[in-house]
């Protein structure tokens, strides 16, 4: 699948960063991923247990934090985070939304020495 | 043990090679169509179909992406003016075209001979949808056989799209699809896709499609 190169395009990031601090260790990545994305924070975990080693990164935690399917009523304008996959505007019943959230993917911040 | 703040999108680097592509395919005028489907949808079908239609007064390079095999590039070979195969197998993303593999095969492409560039993506109706490639037009194939709740299953790569075929539209009659339920699904949450209900099988709607493809190369 494709979080083998999501996984090395994040280890890229966290290296630049780190060099760019001039940290030593990283112990924790935090990551924000929509819940709308494709991407399994179990295989992101796995590709990352093995292509850290020997980086400022080695042994490092991955911490998933998942953002809601967030839409936006195309209609009256609503702002809303549906409670199911039944996508309908609480306000006016209309199903003709926009997405506006649910589709990240991003390092949030690290914890570094 | 401190913090830092990062707030960096880990598909940026994507983001920023497909803009590359974008600068590159128009400064060449090429108009570029990103094909996603679930595999056996009729992607190369569509695409032999297109060809066909747009010639002789189009020049048409195709990428195929494809996991493993160059089935599908043998069947385009002989209509197009440049073909270049991309095997995803054993590459970091195997489920779908990336911009950094468009960026190799464009290289390889004698742009300056091209007017349109079709891209068959690799056959998947979720990852494709996370990469953008550099493309002028996302267009997804739905065909009848898979039932008309697709837009509902996969969201993501319906509310992106600037057009969708209704391939296998001469089967209507024997599977359970309904074309308004469908449309309906996908106007839920895109607002701005246009409609093609084609056969590869029959030809029909393949003139509407076509024309529509004409009037975007031509406005570029």
């Amino acid at each position: 699948m494709h979080e083998y190169g999501i996984t090395e395009s994040l280890l890229k990031i966290v290296e630049d960063k780190a060099h760019e601090a001039g940290v030593t260790k990283v112990s924790v990545i935090r990551i924000v991923v929509g819940a709308l994305t494709g991407f399994v924070p179990e295989s992101i975990q796995f590709y990352f247990d093995t292509m850290c080693k020997d980086t400022v990164a080695a042994g490092a935690t991955l911490e998933f934090e998942e953002l809601p399917v967030s839409l936006r009523c195309r209609s009256c304008g609503q702002l809303f985070e549906p409670p199911s996959r039944e996508w309908i505007c609480p306000a006016c019943a209309s199903p003709e939304v926009t997405i506006e959230g649910g589709r990240e993917l991003y390092i949030k911040e690290m914890e570094v020495s | 043990m401190r913090k830092i703040e990062i707030v960096q999108g880990i598909l940026d680097a994507n983001e920023a090679t497909a803009e590359g592509n974008r600068a590159l395919l128009d400064s060449h005028r090429c108009l570029t169509v990103n094909i996603m489907a679930a595999p056996g949808a009729g992607k190369t079908s569509v695409i032999l179909r297109t060809m066909a239609g747009l010639q002789p007064d189009t020049r048409i390079g195709v990428i195929e992406g494809d996991v493993a095999s160059t089935v599908d590039a043998e069947k385009v070979q002989g209509a197009a003016s440049a073909v270049v195969q991309i095997n995803t197998h054993g590459m970091p993303e195997s489920c779908a075209l990336v911009a950094d593999m468009i960026h190799v095969a464009l290289e390889r492409m004698p742009l300056d001979e091209l007017d349109v560039v079709l891209i068959e993506n690799v056959g998947n109706l979720l990852c494709p949808a996370e990469f953008n490639l550099g493309e002028h037009l996302r267009v997804v194939i739905a065909s009848t056989p898979e039932g008309d709740d697709k837009p509902v299953k996969y969201a993501v790569i319906y509310a992106d799209a600037d057009a969708v075929i209704i391939n296998k539209s001469d089967l209507t009659p024997y599977v359970d699809f309904d074309m308004n339920r469908f449309t309906r699904a996908v106007r839920n949450i895109n607002d701005r896709a246009v409609f093609f209900p084609m056969s590869c099988k029959t030809g029909e709607g393949v003139a509407e499609w076509v024309a529509w493809l004409r009037e975007k190369r031509a406005t570029m």
